[in-house]
């Protein structure tokens, strides 16, 4: 039999706007992701007849959310009565737990509850109180508030624990637990907000049967391993995740698992020994850092025994890579005529691993001091050629020839360099050489004709 | 340096152990040094409880004010603020 909850969430005055939106929005959804079904009291609908109502349905184990509380009732929409001391409790009230949170109610009204039947109920002792932020909220996440934030995970944790097949004494030592960790957390942040976490778990009391279970089953767990591997030639990250369902108990659960990479996901069967994998690749057009949400979900199973849902959540974080390239000047030729110097020269472009890298541009400079520059675009190949020329002194032999690649989101840059050769302007050379020449045979003509 | 959570919680302890060593009015001066010394978001939140009555919710700037105007506010405030063992 599936199990259901109520969840009290009135709506009328700031505190309840402060804290029921949660409840619709944030606990709901995370009793719904644990398999249990809810039955929502919002606003006008928590009063009392709804709640009675509810409660005559046989799968209702248990009544949670939020409403303004004395030592002898607690009230819903507009301080109606929902609950008093003194109410005739029946059947359909002895198969619950009892946990709204509640100022004061665990003075008498809860104690006098579990001494009805009702078999476990957590009460507050004393006002329960709570600090919270001022401002518009969708309940969808407890991060929309600063400071209520901590008080939610901490006493939701009672109701999550009993969904995922606690019992409800082990539950609640869970809870208490988590308010502690939460105060330490509000420490750092509003060492007030942790005071009154602390205060509140103090006066926060159990009653009745530790050993109620929400569902009775075998519980289980989800672990799970994740690896991702960056494929930025391919543009994608590959994802492979393997795990097991395990059984308290021992015993091999049987069944499947839903896989979620973000909103990609697949069935996939259990093996014999619980085990599964799963491969999947998430395709990107930029090569940036990205967040991936990763769920495996057991819903669990029935087959003579009863294996519980349980779930395994977590977060990754993938870092931009780039491709290391290599560019190489394969061959590189120049010749003269007269000032001007040809250059012709091929090359290509390829990755660490020798893969081409067709359709990049890169830049060839030819000169020294007096640059020549051009950009072309290597072939299906990863190959580029072309020619470059420049005017070159009469004298100058040589010259350097880069190649360089400038890199992308994905291949890192590269170069190469060579110095090639040319003969000097021998057409301009020759008659200066002459002219000199002859200059000099004068001169030396005219200081033997002195002396 | 204005006044610490911890030193509230102090004198909230002292008033109940020594009522005439301390006036109410001395407390809530302290609460209003202790608001005024909180960073501008924390001023604007509220502190709540889940009773039925007239005071649910509390802007911190108003702190001071609601202790002076609703006693039993008052009276429920230092006694939370005062328990031991927290």
């Amino acid at each position: 039999m599936p199990a259901k909850l109520v969840i009290l969430a009135p709506y009328y005055e700031v505190a309840t706007r402060l804290w029921s939106p949660f409840l619709r929005g944030w606990v709901k959804n995370e009793l719904e992701k644990r398999k249990v079904e809810t039955v929502l009291l919002w606003g006008g609908d928590a009063n009392r007849q709804k709640l009675w109502e509810a409660v005559k349905d046989p799968e209702i184990r248990g009544i949670l959310g939020v409403g303004h509380g004395s030592e002898t009732e607690i009230v819903g929409q507009n301080n109606e009565t929902l609950l008093k001391v003194g109410d005739s409790i029946g059947p359909e009230w002895r198969k619950l737990c009892f946990a709204p949170v509640s100022c004061l109610v665990g003075q008498k009204l809860v104690p006098w509850l579990v001494e009805q039947g009702v078999p476990c109920a957590v009460g507050e002792e004393t006002e329960y109180w709570f600090t919270a932020e001022d401002k518009p909220r969708e309940g969808n996440d407890p991060e929309e508030d600063q400071l209520l934030k901590y008080y939610l995970r901490a006493e939701y944790t009672y109701w999550f624990r009993l969904a995922e097949g606690f019992t409800a004494g082990q539950a609640y030592q869970m809870m208490l637990d988590e308010y502690e960790k939460q105060a330490k957390l509000a420490q750092q942040v509003d060492p007030e907000t942790a005071y009154w976490l602390r205060y509140d778990a103090k006066h926060r009391k159990f009653f009745g049967d530790g050993s109620f279970l929400l569902t009775p089953g075998v519980r289980t767990r989800v672990d799970a391993t994740v690896t991702v591997i960056r494929d930025a030639r391919g543009r994608k990250d590959d994802f492979f995740i393997t795990g097991r369902v395990v059984a308290e108990d021992g015993s091999t659960p049987k069944g499947w698992v839903e896989v979620w990479v973000n909103d990609k996901g697949a069935t996939v069967p259990l093996e014999e020994d619980g085990s599964f994998s799963w491969t999947t690749s998430m395709f990107w057009t930029r090569n940036e850092e990205k967040l991936y949400a990763i769920a495996v979900i057991y819903n669990g199973y029935k087959d003579g025994k009863v294996y519980l849902p349980s779930r395994f959540d977590t977060q990754v974080k993938v870092e931009p890579i780039t491709v290391p390239t290599v560019l190489t000047i394969t061959d590189a030729r120049a010749s003269r005529d007269g000032p001007i110097v040809f250059l012709d020269y091929r090359g290509r472009l390829y990755d660490y691993k020798g893969n081409p890298l067709p359709g990049k541009s890169v830049a060839v400079s030819f000169g020294d001091g007096e640059l020549r520059e051009e950009e072309v675009v290597t072939d299906g190949d990863g190959a580029f050629q072309g020619t470059l020329s420049k005017i070159a002194e009469l004298l100058q032999t040589k010259a350097t020839v880069r190649a360089w690649f400038r890199g992308d989101d994905v291949y890192q840059g590269s170069s190469d360099t060579k110095v090639v050769s040319f003969p000097p302007n021998w057409e301009a050379v020759i008659p200066i050489l002459a002219a000199l020449l002859a200059g000099a045979l004068v001169l030396a003509l005219l200081l033997a004709s002195i002396l | 340096m204005g006044v610490t959570f911890e030193q509230l919680r102090q004198h909230a302890a002292l008033m109940l152990e020594k009522p005439l060593s301390f006036s109410k009015e001395d407390f809530i001066k302290l609460v209003e040094e202790y608001v005024e010394g909180l960073p501008e978001w924390r001023k604007d939140a509220l502190l709540g409880y889940k009773v039925p009555g007239k005071v649910v919710a509390v802007r911190y700037r108003d702190l001071p004010r609601v202790l002076r105007e609703d006693e039993e506010f008052f009276r429920r405030y230092v006694r939370a603020l005062a328990e031991e063992g927290v």
